[in-house]
């Protein structure tokens, strides 16, 4: 009611002024723009893809300015409205994620805390989902590759590879964060090549196609210590949190001077999980404000925190249907998330202690049998659906050995 | 199904031991992907390593084309290899992925073979890749890393060379200078049987 009071309101001032000023290049706020240049990351002085405080920064901006980025969707990548599977079979890890920036704010420390307020995402007119095989939460069910390609505006995604589904858009920096301190690349590296010697799954520092060249490249001066952009770690980075829409701050822990806010890897739209793999993935223009809290980073030590109001409401389906599970799978079976633990105490047991994995899984595997069934899809449109559409939640975390997950899917983006 | 054998093959279960083997050596390979630490992405690495992807470029269609036709025969004389092309934007594309390992067979011109095989222009940045022919016809090369398994060579030259699908392919005799052509597909060529177990 307020809206439609708010749309008969204007014609009627306006009316009454008899005319109105054209305000388009009336500028009250200062605003630093990240500029895209060229057509890929390798092409763009603006651009990297690996972290080490040795990158430097390519602008310089104060607190409460507007801060925007041209970002680069996340496999830096040729795609387009066109692209078939076989176009996946060929791509270049090595350049995962272009990222903008880094931007040294001025008077930020290490040790402050960096608000960074999302103001605008302006979304490019292409995106696209995909199902990499051997790679997804459900990667030993979907072992083949496929693309799903969005036309994108500011209110909604098609595709013709999901007919019938739109879903509305609730864009998100994927990957958003600050450069870490040598302290952090250390601890961090450490860590990884604990866990990859394991038999878990980790990405040491990769030159080829690392960029900034000079720094990260195979002569870089860095080369062995840039870390790769795929797991989120302390400084944000690859988060894929999808409730970190327009309006709500991110509370980031500075490591460097200067903090080196970067930002890329935007997402139209997202379930919470991303199961898939990939959310609708594409290139946007973001622009934020930043804040500087001093001396508090020591309150943000596993990951980065986030604040905001009702936004969150915007996100809740109109109508659903969810699925629920439990740590329960096949005898025999290892879930591939478990493989490096070694099967012998996991694979005989049908019932798992506490496990959250597997109750998402079963959660997510009954989702998509229930949307092939209802909607005559195959069950990678469902899983693509899930990807962009559903939310993996936690049920419980006490009810033991059976903690719950729930998959709740929207079903009013599905008109059939 | 029998003329994609080799004259030694007898009937019987020729082909399906070379499945077999194709199996074998596609796990060994992918173990030592894993274990060599050049593995940048391992899930991805997986699925390259348990199929033959044939890298194409979407700015040579001819080179794409040859490449559908190749991974169709393989699919039919030898299902398990599960090929199945990889098209890359641009040339480049193909040349930064063998180098970096990520992937292993990419089929492109004969004069981009010899720029990528000696790191020039337009692969200056990549730098000289290692590569063997396996099969080539007049204007193509089918092109892996020196370190390609020997088996997996072999079989790829016998399906492709030896088949009927009129794809002009061939075993070229090793010139000097050249890029060499690989121990395995020369030994096809050569008639020289694959040894059973031999994985290299």
């Amino acid at each position: 009611m307020k809206m439609r009071a708010f749309v008969l309101a204007v014609p009627v001032l306006l009316f009454a002024a008899g005319s109105y000023a054209d305000t388009t290049d009336v500028k009250t706020q200062s605003r630093v723009l990240v500029k895209k240049m060229g057509k890929h990351c390798v092409d763009d002085p603006n651009c990297f893809n690996r972290y080490h405080p040795a990158i430097k920064p390519v602008a310089t901006a104060k607190p409460g300015q507007l801060l925007t980025y041209e970002t680069r969707d996340a496999l830096d990548s040729d795609l387009n409205v066109n692209s078939v599977p076989k176009d996946l079979g060929a791509v270049d890890l090595n350049y995962v994620h272009p990222l903008t920036g880094p931007v040294y704010i001025e008077g930020a420390k290490r040790g402050d805390v960096l608000a960074v307020t999302l103001i605008d995402i302006e979304p490019d007119e292409y995106g696209y989902t995909t199902v990499v095989p051997g790679f997804g939460f459900l990667r030993d069910r979907f072992t083949e590759p496929f693309i799903a390609n969005w036309k994108l505006n500011h209110l909604e995604a098609v595709s013709d590879q999901l007919p019938g589904v739109r879903i509305p858009f609730n864009g998100f920096m994927g990957t958003v964060g600050v450069m870490p301190g040598e302290p952090e690349v250390d601890a961090w590296e450490a860590r990884e090549t604990q866990l990859g010697k394991a038999g878990g799954v980790a990405l040491p520092p990769q030159p080829t196609g690392a960029l900034p060249a000079a720094v990260c490249g195979p002569n870089g001066s860095h080369k062995d210590k840039c870390l790769r952009t795929i797991p989120p770690r302390e400084n944000g980075g690859n988060m894929d949190i999808k409730q970190m829409v327009v309006g709500t701050t991110l509370l980031l822990p500075c490591f460097v001077d200067g903090c080196g806010l970067f930002i890329g890897d935007v997402h139209f739209a997202q379930g919470d999980g991303e199961v898939a793999g990939t959310a609708i993935e594409m290139g946007a223009t973001v622009t934020v404000r930043t804040e500087i809290r001093k001396g508090m980073a020591a309150m943000i030590k596993t990951g980065p925190h986030f604040e905001g109001g009702s936004q969150i409401k915007q996100l809740e389906p109109d109508r659903f249907y969810a699925t629920i599970s439990y740590p329960i799978k096949k005898a025999g079976e290892i879930p591939p998330q478990h493989k490096y633990l070694g099967g012998d105490k996991i694979g005989p047991l049908v019932n798992l202690s506490e496990d959250l994995t597997v109750a998402a899984r079963g959660a997510l595997n009954e989702m998509i049998d229930w949307l092939v069934k209802t909607y005559g899809w195959t069950p990678v449109q469902a899983y693509v659906y899930a990807s962009v559409a559903c939310d993996l939640r936690i049920g419980n975390v006490v009810d033991v050995p059976n903690y719950a997950v729930s998959t709740i899917c929207p079903l009013e983006h599905i008109r059939k | 199904m029998s003329r994609f054998r080799a004259p030694w093959v007898g009937t019987g279960c020729g082909i399906a031991m070379h499945r077999r083997r194709f199996l074998t050596a596609t796990a060994a390979l992918a173990g030592a992907g894993l274990l060599s630490g050049h593995a940048p992405y391992r899930q991805w690495v997986v699925y390259r390593q348990t199929h033959l992807v044939i890298l194409t470029s979407r700015d040579d269609p001819g080179a794409d084309d040859l490449g559908e036709k190749c991974a169709a025969v393989m699919r039919t004389v030898l299902p398990e290899s599960k090929a199945a092309v990889g098209r890359g934007p641009r040339v480049q594309r193909i040349a930064s992925l063998i180098a970096s390992r990520q992937a292993e067979v990419g089929i492109v011109s004969q004069a981009n073979a010899a720029a990528m095989f000696h790191g020039e222009a337009p692969f200056g940045d990549i730098g000289a890749i290692p590569l063997r022919v396996l099969v080539q016809n007049d204007v193509y090369r089918m092109v892996c890393r020196d370190d390609f398994p020997r088996q997996h060579a072999y079989l790829i030259a016998e399906a492709l060379a030896g088949s009927d699908a009129e794809l002009g392919l061939v075993v070229p005799k090793q010139n000097e200078g050249d890029i060499p052509v690989h121990a395995g597909a020369l030994a096809f060529a050569s008639g020289v049987p694959l040894e059973t177990g031999e994985s290299r």
